[in-house]
């Protein structure tokens, strides 16, 4: 219940508004060390935790929207940038086998004139060291018997058929199957030693029929003799790696040189 | 009616009296506070409304006039005419020398009150001209306006 008020309180109340009244006008005029006047101090303390609030929330907004911009921007030119690198990447692939086979060529060249370049397609997964695939067949000119050898010139094999138009198969010089007529060349120049080089399917091959009082050594080269009349003579072949000595014959282990070499490239002569 | 015209033109005479002074107080020398004598005369006549309401204006004007902060003589003279308003019904303002310390005395306290605001805010010291020989001029003014019966009855003092 409201009371009424006296006419003393009534006094109070009419002073103490018009006093206030005077204050507030004063503090409206009063600069303080802030360089701003009481009131405008009051209202900034009412007003600025809404004003930072504000603030805050539109720097808040404005930053993350930015760095999401930039962000997105970024992303954009991180994905055309990994692009690029990969085109580049790709060209430069493109440009190295380039090279390569261009050296390739050019050092097979200097040796033979007639001649394919071929890439190795695949090897038996159970006779690696029996045949492999190449990546060119008769629609290139591919024949049987013709000669593969590596890009130092040296002998790796023979095409065999399977030929196909676009692929064929190489039998290596290890393969078990068939034999090639080679010569040893001893430290006697005018000494060649005649014998049948037949593969066993590993990394050396077998060099018969040569009699046991013919002095081999290690590290004499094996080239083709020719007379086998598919490989021409004087083709390089390996080096004697080991000598077995038999009752009548000897035994000697051959290291063909395309083994410790690259067969990813190769040359097919196609010079009948 | 002739009573009413009288009042008018002691009021305006103060105003315009108050006006001089403070444009030419430096040449002068005076320290006057003729609209408080305005108030004074209010205060004694009306009442508590009137005279808090007035004195707030007087107040203000006379903020107006000092160039000071606005708000300190409003808030100074406020006080001062509530208690003009309180003290001037318990004393018999027929004898000059109750009215000289009423004016002298109300307008020292209100000045001695201005001059407090002034110390915090601006950091005067305490002014001894308008705590002292401006209300004892003023009252001495105030009392030389009232002081023959005649003016006093014209003015309705009592």
């Amino acid at each position: 219940m409201i009371r009424d008020t006296t006419p003393t309180e009534r006094k109070i109340i009419i002073l103490v508004a018009v006093l206030f009244l005077n204050l507030i006008l004063v503090s409206t005029n009063v600069v303080l060390k802030s360089r701003k006047t009481l009131f405008q101090t009051v209202i900034g303390s009412i007003v600025s935790p809404f004003q930072i609030g504000f603030q805050k929330t539109v720097d808040f907004v404005s930053r993350e929207l930015t760095r999401y911009v930039f962000l997105k921007n970024n992303f954009k030119k991180y994905r055309a940038l990994k692009k690029k690198y990969t085109q580049l990447k790709y060209e430069n692939y493109l440009l190295k086998k380039k090279i390569i086979d261009q050296d390739f060529i050019t050092g097979v060249k200097k040796k033979r004139s007639d001649f394919i370049k071929v890439d190795l397609i695949s090897i038996d997964s159970n006779f690696p060291l029996a045949g492999i695939q190449i990546n060119k067949g008769s629609k290139d000119g591919i024949l049987k018997d013709m000669m593969v050898l590596n890009g130092s010139g040296e002998l790796v094999g023979r095409i065999v058929e399977p030929i196909t138009l676009f692929s064929a198969k190489v039998r290596l010089v290890t393969s078990s199957i068939g034999g090639i007529g080679a010569y040893i060349k001893t430290d006697k120049p005018e000494e060649l030693l005649e014998g049948l080089l037949t593969g066993n399917n590993t990394s050396r091959c077998s060099f018969k029929y040569l009699l046991e009082n013919k002095k081999v050594m290690v590290g004499d080269m094996v080239i083709t003799s020719g007379t086998d009349k598919i490989f021409p003579a004087y083709l390089p072949i390996g080096k004697v790696v080991a000598v077995e000595k038999e009752y009548l014959t000897q035994e000697i282990h051959v290291e063909p040189f395309f083994i410790k070499k690259s067969i990813k490239q190769l040359i097919v002569i196609t010079d009948k | 009616m002739k009573k009413r015209r009288f009042k008018v033109l002691i009021f305006i005479f103060l105003v315009l009296g108050q006006i001089v002074i403070y444009k030419y107080r430096h040449q002068l020398k005076l320290n006057l506070d003729l609209l408080y004598l305005i108030l004074v005369y209010i205060s004694v006549k009306s009442g508590f409304l009137r005279c808090i309401l007035t004195a707030a204006v007087i107040g203000l004007v006379t903020d107006y006039f000092s160039m000071n902060v606005l708000g300190v003589f409003g808030f100074s003279r406020t006080i001062a005419g509530f208690l003009l308003n309180e003290v001037s019904s318990r004393i018999d303002l027929r004898n000059n020398i109750f009215v000289f310390l009423l004016i002298a005395i109300s307008l020292s306290l209100s000045n001695f009150i201005a001059n407090i605001f002034f110390y915090f805010i601006l950091g005067l010291n305490l002014d001894l001209s308008l705590i002292l020989y401006q209300p004892a001029l003023t009252g001495l003014v105030g009392t030389a306006i009232v002081i023959s019966e005649k003016t006093k009855e014209d003015l309705n003092v009592y």
